[in-house]
């Protein structure tokens, strides 16, 4: 299922949660990264998933994909973030980790 | 700003809410109108061969009509659908066209299903809202405007948009419902944006007719000046065979680099004028509008095709295509299905959030404020239990019953206002509690109901391998489950201010109140 897009999404906006200071003190621990280091990952993986998108979904339908996959992961991150805070942006790892056979398999 | 972005979204705000939810099923419109006739166990077939069966069933049924029209099946829609025009009678003023005929493309016989409108009700009611025409296009239009407004407005008002980006709090009142009503907005707001404007321009020759009538004498010399003239030669009286219909579909596909043609259009089909137009499909692009390539029916010989589109009539299509998510496959169509519903939840939580400003504890509901509330149920609890209302009906009333469409239809807004009535009866609490409940369990014996009436239940869905009976049971299961979480979560709210105000002696909307102060 070609969810790279999405995975990758999620593991940005994690990461970019992770940086913002409203989610509060939490315990630098891995797969948690320093906000500084999050913020810059966060970021790379955003352009990451914009690449998987067109990859995967081509040169028209790429920015519709990714557009539509990464609001659903916000959506689903923020959902996740308002009861376990921890689990949610430890996630981003194993989505991340996820996306890799996901998009090999689909190239 | 706050003031036009609450106010537009309140004036419009149900009817956007049923724009969306019936829009939002429409994109699985072809799924569902399968789902609604179980009966039929079909298979998609080459497009090639669905234009010879068909072409083949009309010449033996309606060789001398003036014109064929067939919609070729794709993976999604499977069945061939053809009516036919007769020559026009002298006396006429214009020809009716004959019944549309639904044919097994793998076979070209007519299908023997129950009469439904399927997912084209949702479609039609999505931009129609069962009005008739024009007055339902002119409304849906109006709302979709106030959308627009209201994203634009609620987009320079919400001055936290950055900083609250994440943040959802569970359980606080109003403050929870503007959390809500931001996160469902902000993550989803490049689809909300996008799916309203296009919305629009779907619709913009009707709403904006004037430069067309301006330029053209009639609305189709621009039509031809746009999209191209397709031939419209007089038939000449001599009778001449169609040549077979495969190697011309073969020939497009070609051409098309293979795009598949979705219409096929024969004009004059027993004369030696006779043409054959085959209209490309909008799914294989994000341009929903497909050129079109014309034979000799006769000879089999190109006589032309459509004028590459310019570029405003290439953005137009564009846009059409992005609104109607034609070209998505199952995962882009699943996603364009959870960000509609993203814009329900938007809208819903928006309604909600303007009664939880204006409520006071302890005080009654001024006469705006109550009306608010019971249109917000009867909106956003009571037309999820009409909608499964027209699945239940489609199950429950008999195959073959006369007129059984109809009344499929007719069972969703009994149920949507029945309920909405009934629900004036009971304290606001109760009645979302008990709409929401009711809703929940029609939706969840949608499965029973199908396992008991027809022989694709889940479990059997399930053990063929049916994927689109069992995805769409499931999918049933799923929002019943959801409405009975919703139903579940205000039981225990309205519990909770009881409780507290026991223990504590301090009531509940206070501590709300001071929360989102």
């Amino acid at each position: 299922m070609p969810l790279e897009a999405a995975l990758l999404g999620y593991a940005a906006l994690a990461n970019l949660a992770r940086a913002d200071a409203r989610i509060g003190p939490l315990p630098v621990r891995a797969p948690l990264l320093p906000p500084r280091i999050a913020r810059a990952a966060g970021i790379a993986l955003a352009l990451l998933s914009l690449v998987a998108a067109f990859l995967r979904f081509g040169p028209y339908q790429g920015a519709v994909a990714w557009f539509g996959l990464v609001s659903l992961a916000g959506i689903a991150l923020v959902l996740l973030l308002s009861r376990w805070p921890v689990l949610a942006l430890r996630l981003w790892l194993p989505a991340a980790l996820l996306a890799l056979p996901i998009g090999m398999i689909g190239a | 700003m706050a003031w036009i972005h609450g106010w537009l979204g309140l004036l419009a705000g149900w009817i956007l809410f049923a724009m969306f939810l019936t829009g939002t099923a429409s994109y699985f419109r072809p799924e569902i109108t399968r789902w609604m006739q179980p009966e039929l166990h079909l298979r998609a077939v080459p497009p090639d061969m669905a234009a010879a069966t068909a072409v083949a069933w009309a010449q033996a049924n309606a060789p001398h009509d003036e014109q064929w029209y067939i919609y070729l099946p794709d993976d999604r829609t499977i069945a061939t659908r053809i009516f036919t025009r007769p020559r026009p009678d002298a006396a006429a003023a214009r020809t009716a066209r004959r019944e549309e005929v639904r044919l097994d493309p793998a076979s070209g016989r007519p299908l023997a299903a129950r009469d439904t409108r399927g997912g084209e009700h949702f479609y039609r009611f999505h931009f129609q809202l069962q009005l008739p025409h024009p007055w339902g296009r002119w409304l849906a239009g109006l709302c979709a405007m106030f959308m627009l407004g209201a994203i634009l407005s609620g987009v320079v008002t919400h001055k936290r948009i950055f900083v609250d980006f994440f943040t959802l709090r569970w359980g606080k009142g109003q403050r929870s419902w503007l959390d809500a009503h931001n996160v469902s907005a902000v993550l989803a707001l490049p689809f909300h944006a996008m799916i309203t404007y296009t919305g629009l321009i779907t619709l913009v020759l009707m709403y904006m007719p004037w430069p067309i009538a301006a330029n053209y004498a009639k609305p189709a010399a621009f039509a031809a000046e746009a999209f191209g003239a397709e031939p419209d030669t007089p038939a000449s009286g001599r009778p001449a065979r169609l040549v077979p219909i495969a190697p011309l579909v073969g020939a497009a596909m070609r051409e098309w680099q293979g795009g598949r043609p979705g219409t096929l259009i024969v004009r004059n089909p027993d004369d030696a004028a006779s043409t054959v137009t085959l209209v490309r499909d909008g799914n294989d692009g994000l341009n929903a509008r497909g050129g079109s390539i014309s034979y000799a029916g006769a000879t089999g010989a190109r006589l032309s095709a459509s004028p590459p589109p310019g570029p405003a009539i290439e953005t137009a299509g564009v846009m059409l295509g992005l609104h109607m998510g034609w070209f998505a496959g199952p995962v882009l169509r699943w996603a364009y299905f959870l960000l509609g519903l993203t814009g329900g939840a938007m809208v819903a939580t928006g309604l909600l959030l303007w009664t939880a400003k204006r409520r006071r504890p302890g005080a009654r509901p001024f006469l705006g404020l109550g009306c608010v509330e019971r249109l917000n149920i009867g909106a956003i609890a009571c037309l999820p239990a009409g909608m499964a209302a027209f699945f239940l009906a489609n199950r429950l009333i008999p195959a073959a019953q006369p007129g059984r469409a109809d009344m499929e239809v007719a069972a969703m807004f009994w149920v949507w206002f029945g309920l909405a009535a009934l629900a004036l009866l009971r304290p606001v609490r109760r009645a979302w509690i008990e709409t929401l409940a009711v809703a929940a369990a029609a939706f969840a014996a949608i499965p029973i109901v199908n396992a008991s009436t027809t022989d694709r239940g889940l479990l059997r869905s399930i053990a063929s391998g049916d994927g689109l009976f069992a995805a769409f049971d499931l999918a049933m299961l799923a929002i019943a489950t959801g409405l009975g979480f919703a139903a579940w979560r205000i039981s225990r709210a309205a519990a909770a201010p009881r409780r507290r105000a026991t223990v504590a002696r301090v009531p509940a909307a206070v501590t709300e109140l001071a929360d989102a102060a």
